[in-house]
């Protein structure tokens, strides 16, 4: 889509909000739009933390009931990609929980349901950079594609499972401008999804995942994980918060030998004072088949202020070191600030 | 073996107690869990997802919570936006027709209410948490409770219309109960009647209207916003003129900030459960009542 036709499109909702509402009125059609602005203050890798303020990412989203079955959602984005802002359409299904009790099904173009990040857009997520793991197994933000995906919640089991299950196209894999060629096996994948009560105010919430992808191109890739969040709250403040995501990817290129990698990150926030959080994140990968000694790891204090559920300010300070047989090196660093904003629907309260 | 292990769930899920309630009933705070079990008595299996210390605007949709919802066969919830933020959420995920909008299950206790504080005019984020539907605070009133029985009784007949009679009967019961309940209070808060509070958040507009109290406004300045220290100013300095003798907050209120205007003030301060604690007493919501006038009447005195 060209810009202008998706600025055309943003502008008349934003704009002319009272009359998309009027047109709205009885359909129950709703609007939201994020906008996620990053700039790197302070950096030591130009290339990779370019020092300016940008629009990261301004997305835009119409979703609703299609009828008594359905609901549609679609939502657009624009991406500053090195420079240039593309506008695609971030996510486009419909979905419906409506049909059989305990089954959510999903079908279009979407983040697919695996990880935790992945299933989040980037300005929902509670740090600023994406982990290294996440962004080579996943994409900057998420891999998204287009098929269909089940989740049922298991009856009858006294602890909370959700099954998630998804196939889609995998002619491309990530987040891709391009069409693809036609994949051997289509992108496939699952999670388990558990969920735990921690004391009277806090919880766990516990993910196992495959995905698998067998491309003429790119290979055959199978990634295993473990994602696991944990949360404590006081009425209206998330006191501690710690995330992570754990995956092992094995990667065979065609011609080529096994690849396997190890990756992932640990992230802790504990809120200090009214709205403003400290968190710390510790990003960790290595190449295992190289048969060399080796470590790409990052750390990432990071401060973050909520002046609203709708507005929330961030600063980081990204330090990002190599190690190679016993040697450690800084390979870059920066200080980045990031703020986001959300108009339109009230967002919802994922835990 | 693995029969034997398969024979023991198979029994286990037929005949646990969850399974064998006969309605099973998901309240979103504490105060409807009540009210559902006095009108539901035996026949109902009620739990709250929300605890009485927490703040039910800032909820997350926990995967327990859409577990809960999962089962029931009834969701009943203040309503009025209270839980836009959550409970969508976990409807969704719970993927539960009954209880969706327009199921037999879907219980909004708003519905059958008087809301007060509905805006007149349009309302934007710049205001803050308001809530286009009104105040929904209602269930500090015994009043409203007693008429949002009305929307706890239709649901539950209409889930088990053989019990119909029984909860009309439980409902007419506790209606009179909470008009007695009501009655003395209101007895008890007589000699403060006219005079003036101030509330941190509009918790306690349907208390004070229900008591004869008059309410100055609220301390924050926008709802659901901690109030700035010019504001707090301002507002301490208003309550004084107003000859303001209390100020009324809930527990998960902000104690430094209540602390800051009691002394800029010179204002009580106090802070009480915004909601009973134990919602299988039966006696719970009485208690929580006359815990209220206790704290108002000490504060007055």
């Amino acid at each position: 889509m060209k810009p202008s036709v998706f600025i055309l499109i943003a502008s008349f909702f934003l704009n002319f909000e009272k009359e998309a509402f009027a047109l709205a009125e009885g359909t129950g059609l709703k609007f939201s739009a994020a906008t996620d602005i990053v700039g790197n203050i302070d950096s030591k890798d130009e290339a990779k933390y370019p020092r300016r303020l940008d629009l990261r990412e301004a997305e835009f989203g119409v979703y609703g009931p299609i009828d008594h079955g359905f609901d549609g959602n679609l939502f657009f984005a624009a991406h500053n990609e090195n420079g240039s802002y593309n506008v695609e359409v971030h996510e486009a299904y419909l979905s419906t929980s409506k049909l059989i009790d305990n089954v959510r099904l999903k079908g279009g173009k979407f983040f697919l349901g695996v990880g935790r990040l992945n299933q989040f857009h980037r300005h929902d997520w509670p740090f600023i950079s994406s982990p290294k793991a996440h962004e080579t197994y996943f994409a900057a933000e998420a891999a998204s594609d287009t098929g269909i995906q089940a989740n049922v919640l298991l009856p009858f089991i006294p602890i909370y499972t959700d099954i998630g299950l998804g196939i889609t196209n995998g002619w491309t894999y990530g987040h891709s401008h391009v069409q693809g060629t036609r994949p051997i096996h289509p992108t496939h994948y699952a999670r388990i999804g558990n969920f735990f009560p921690l004391g009277e105010s806090g919880g766990l919430q516990t993910g196992l995942n495959y995905l698998g992808r067998h491309s003429r191109v790119d290979g055959e890739m199978r990634i295993f994980g473990f994602d696991a969040i944990a949360k404590w709250r006081d009425g209206k403040t998330v006191t501690w918060l710690l995330q992570s995501e754990l995956y092992g990817r094995n990667l065979r290129a065609p011609g080529a030998a096994m690849e396997r990698t190890y990756g992932g990150y640990i992230y802790a926030q504990r809120n200090l004072v009214g709205a403003l959080d400290f968190g710390l994140r510790f990003d960790g990968y290595t190449l295992i088949t190289t048969g060399t000694r080796n470590l790409d790891y990052s750390f990432v204090p990071i401060f973050v202020y909520r002046h609203s559920e709708f507005a929330q300010f961030k600063t980081s300070y990204q330090v990002d070191f190599e190690k190679r047989a016993h040697k450690d090196s800084q390979v870059s660093r920066a200080f980045q600030v990031q703020a986001v904003f959300l108009l339109g629907d009230h967002p919802t309260h994922d835990f | 073996m693995t029969s034997r292990i398969l024979l023991l769930i198979f029994l286990w899920a037929t005949f646990s107690s969850e399974t064998m309630a006969a309605i099973r009933v998901v309240a979103t705070t504490p105060d409807i869990a009540w009210l559902v079990k006095r009108i539901g008595g035996n026949e109902v299996d009620v739990k709250a997802l929300a605890r009485a210390s927490d703040d039910y605007h800032f909820l997350d949709a926990r995967p327990d919570f859409i577990l809960a919802v999962n089962r029931a066969d009834i969701v009943c919830r203040v309503g009025a936006d209270l839980e836009i933020g959550w409970l969508p959420k976990i409807l969704e995920k719970a993927a539960n027709r009954k209880v969706m909008a327009g199921g037999a299950g879907d219980c909004d206790l708003s519905r059958s209410i008087s809301v007060q504080d509905k805006p007149k005019g349009p309302v934007d984020r710049s205001m803050g948490d308001v809530h286009a539907a009104g105040n929904p605070h209602f269930w500090l009133s015994p009043l409203e409770m007693g008429s949002s029985a009305l929307e706890v009784e239709a649901k539950l007949a209409s889930v088990a219309p053989g019990k119909a009679a029984e909860f009309a009967v439980n409902r007419a019961k506790v209606q009179e109960e909470l008009k007695t309940l009501h009655a003395k209070i209101k007895e008890r808060l007589k000699p403060l009647a006219g005079k003036t509070v101030v509330e941190y958040h509009k918790d306690f507009s349907y208390f004070c209207k229900d008591y004869g109290l008059k309410s100055m406004g609220s301390i924050e300045e926008i709802p659901g916003v901690s109030p700035s220290a010019a504001r707090l100013g301002t507002v301490a300095m208003e309550a004084r003129k107003s000859g303001v003798s209390l100020a009324l907050a809930t527990d998960h209120h902000p104690k430094n900030i209540l602390e800051k205007f009691k002394e800029l003030s010179g204002v009580k301060v106090a802070k009480v459960p915004s909601s009973l604690a134990d919602p299988s007493a039966s006696d719970a919501y009485e208690k929580w009542q006359n815990e209220l006038a206790d704290e108002v009447l000490k504060a007055f005195k």
